[in-house]
């Protein structure tokens, strides 16, 4: 066989045309590193008497001195993660009231923030930082790679001056400003926490058929409203759970996200259920994917992200009392 | 990628009415976007603007075919992309030059296009050229007057700490992401996984920019960069092809280098 054959365009059985071993980035991804160019970067970063790079605004650079820390460089972390197929349980087809956790897009989400915030770990160590601030998430969609998310996180790494620093840096979505008052009033962040949670909520025929009715009524719909609410309670017990694991004692500055879509998933019937047995060439071509009617059921997706920063307390100090203030020039 | 030489007391590139404009600058009347609160600031940091000084740059951007299969830098586009960035900033020094300023402050950089030319852009980079009242040299190593987008606010609290910007620093990449075989495809439908190849795409494109950026820096011999902003934009190219923008502004020492009073917290009584 020539080593250029004609059709290997469509069907290369490494993709993209790269032979596999040939890349040393793309390896380390698959291994859910970061790639060699991250690494070449940050080692002129940390060479002796090397620049920093930053993120920081200038007011939040002037306040690091105040805070004893020495900036180190920006740093990344970034993964694109496709999304499986979804199903609801097989009772979704029996027209009744569903209500669940779509849990396989949740476990996307979060191996997908894994990954990212493991990769900015990797290179805030690498710069050998005890900490990272203004951590940013950032969450997007390409018309390219259809139901996949891209998570990019990116940050600035710092080092503290003085004391040794802890074994791992420590993340935080605080900004300088925000992190001199907590370190003033004696907190230290504990590391970032976030969660996503997806529900999917969908009446019953017999819901249906009474709004439909009573349509000219002012009415709560309780199964959206039960669906949203669970939704964001599972988002906050998950941070909760994350924050107890690093040990600290409150979150501060949570930021809940929300976004509602209306969506039509698969229920997991017989031929669901046993796709696993399936060849990925047998479900491309469509033969045994659930087809339209029963199988499917319409809804809300609820998807909650939330995320925040954990703190510790370390020693009893009162906040320096504020100086009030009165404003005397216009409001821009 | 070729520089495109900063030339003292060179106007090349202004047009005649610019050239007026710059006059009557230096007759003595300055012209600024300068809010009320940044230039006073600017004058109690020590500092007389000057004039707005303007830089543009129409600029053809060539053609580049990418592989339909393959992760790769269009460096034809990079380069475009780099080289007309560079060029209006240059001209604005240039004219900043010509004003004998030290420094240019609040330095916008924007890319127009416009339906008349589908290949073309215009870049075009605009500041407030300023001058230090005792007559203290704050220009780049190069000789270049410094370049910054920290507004009047921003400057006047990176001097007191002991820094001065030195010039905005810039890096790009412009990146074509690989499409996805049909085969790969299937292999992974409808499951969870990573995508290593668009991850690595997106990956290695940020730290392209990063880098190059980090380069202009050392060039420079900043100590650091601040306000690192990372863009990402599809200037109409299609969807597989992304350019990754890193800007930001480098710093170096002054003679004394220092830490700022500890801020006193404050409360503002008014409602909002």
């Amino acid at each position: 066989m020539p080593a250029e054959w004609p059709c290997v365009g469509l069907f290369d059985a490494h993709g993209e045309g790269v032979p596999s071993g040939s890349d040393p980035s793309l390896e380390r991804i698959e291994a859910g590193g970061i790639p060699v160019e991250a690494e070449v970067r940050l080692k002129a970063l940390s060479e002796p008497g090397a620049l920093f790079t930053s993120t920081l605004g200038v007011g939040e650079f002037a306040l690091l001195s105040e805070l004893n820390f020495v900036p180190l460089g920006q740093v990344l972390g970034a993964s694109v993660h496709q999304v499986g197929w979804q199903y609801l349980p097989a009772a979704a087809q029996w027209g009744g009231e569903v209500f669940c956790a779509l849990d396989l897009l949740m476990h996307a989400w979060d191996q997908a923030r894994r990954r990212a915030f493991d990769r900015l770990t990797e290179e805030a160590s690498l710069l050998g930082a005890d900490a990272v601030v203004g951590v940013h998430l950032r969450r997007g969609e390409h018309d390219w790679a259809r139901g996949a998310v891209d998570y990019v996180v990116s940050g600035t790494a710092i080092k503290w001056g003085t004391a040794s620093g802890p074994q791992w840096p420590v993340l935080s979505d605080l900004s300088v400003q925000d992190y001199w008052k907590l370190v003033k009033a004696g907190w230290r962040p504990a590391g970032l926490v976030a969660a996503t949670a997806v529900f999917f909520v969908s009446q019953s025929t017999r819901t249906w058929w009474r709004r439909r009715i009573t349509v000219t009524r002012n009415q709560e719909l309780e199964e959206f409203s039960r669906g949203f609410s669970a939704a964001r309670e599972t988002a906050v017990r998950y941070l909760r759970s994350q924050a107890s694991a690093v040990g600290a004692s409150g979150i501060v500055g949570v930021k809940l996200e929300h976004r509602v879509s209306r969506e039509r998933v698969r229920v997991a019937t017989q031929v669901g259920r046993q796709r696993t047995g399936l060849s990925p060439a047998t479900l491309a071509m469509g033969g045994d994917v659930p087809t339209e009617g029963r199988d499917k059921r319409d809804g809300l997706a609820v998807t909650i992200q939330a995320v925040g920063t954990a703190i510790r307390r370390e020693r009893q100090t009162l906040v320096t009392t504020p100086q009030a203030t009165l404003w005397l020039g216009e409001r821009a | 990628m070729t520089e495109p030489g900063f030339e003292p007391g060179s106007l090349e590139g202004v047009p005649e009415s610019g050239r007026a404009r710059l006059e009557q600058n230096k007759a003595g009347l300055f012209t600024s976007d300068l809010t009320v609160n940044e230039f006073l600031l600017i004058s109690e940091a020590g500092f007389d603007p000057l004039g707005l000084v303007i830089g543009s740059s129409i600029y053809h951007i060539g053609v580049q075919v990418a592989n339909w299969r393959k992760n790769q830098e269009m460096t034809v586009l990079s380069t475009a992309m780099y080289e007309a960035r560079e060029l209006a900033m240059t001209r604005m020094e240039e004219e900043a030059d010509d004003l004998g300023a030290d420094g240019i402050v609040g330095v916008r950089l924007d890319i127009g296009r416009y339906d008349w030319g589908r290949h073309m852009a215009e870049f075009i980079a605009v500041g407030t050229a300023v001058r230090h009242r005792d007559g203290v040299l704050h220009r780049a190593a190069n000789g270049r007057p410094f370049t910054s987008d920290l507004s009047g606010q921003a400057f006047w609290t990176l001097l007191p700490t002991g820094h001065r910007p030195v010039g905005m620093v810039m890096g790009n990449c412009v990146y074509h992401v690989a499409h996805r075989t049909v085969l790969r495809a299937v292999g992974q439908v409808g499951r969870n996984i990573e995508l290593p190849n668009y991850t690595q795409a997106l990956y290695n494109a940020r730290e392209l920019a990063m880098q190059r950026m980090q380069d202009e820096a050392n060039e420079l011999q900043a100590k650091g960069i601040v306000g690192v902003d990372l863009q990402e934009k599809s200037h109409g190219w299609g969807s597989h092809i992304i350019e990754f923008f890193a800007i930001g502004t480098a710093i170096v020492p002054t003679e004394t280098e220092r830490g700022i009073d500890p801020p006193t917290p404050v409360l503002d009584l008014n409602d909002r």
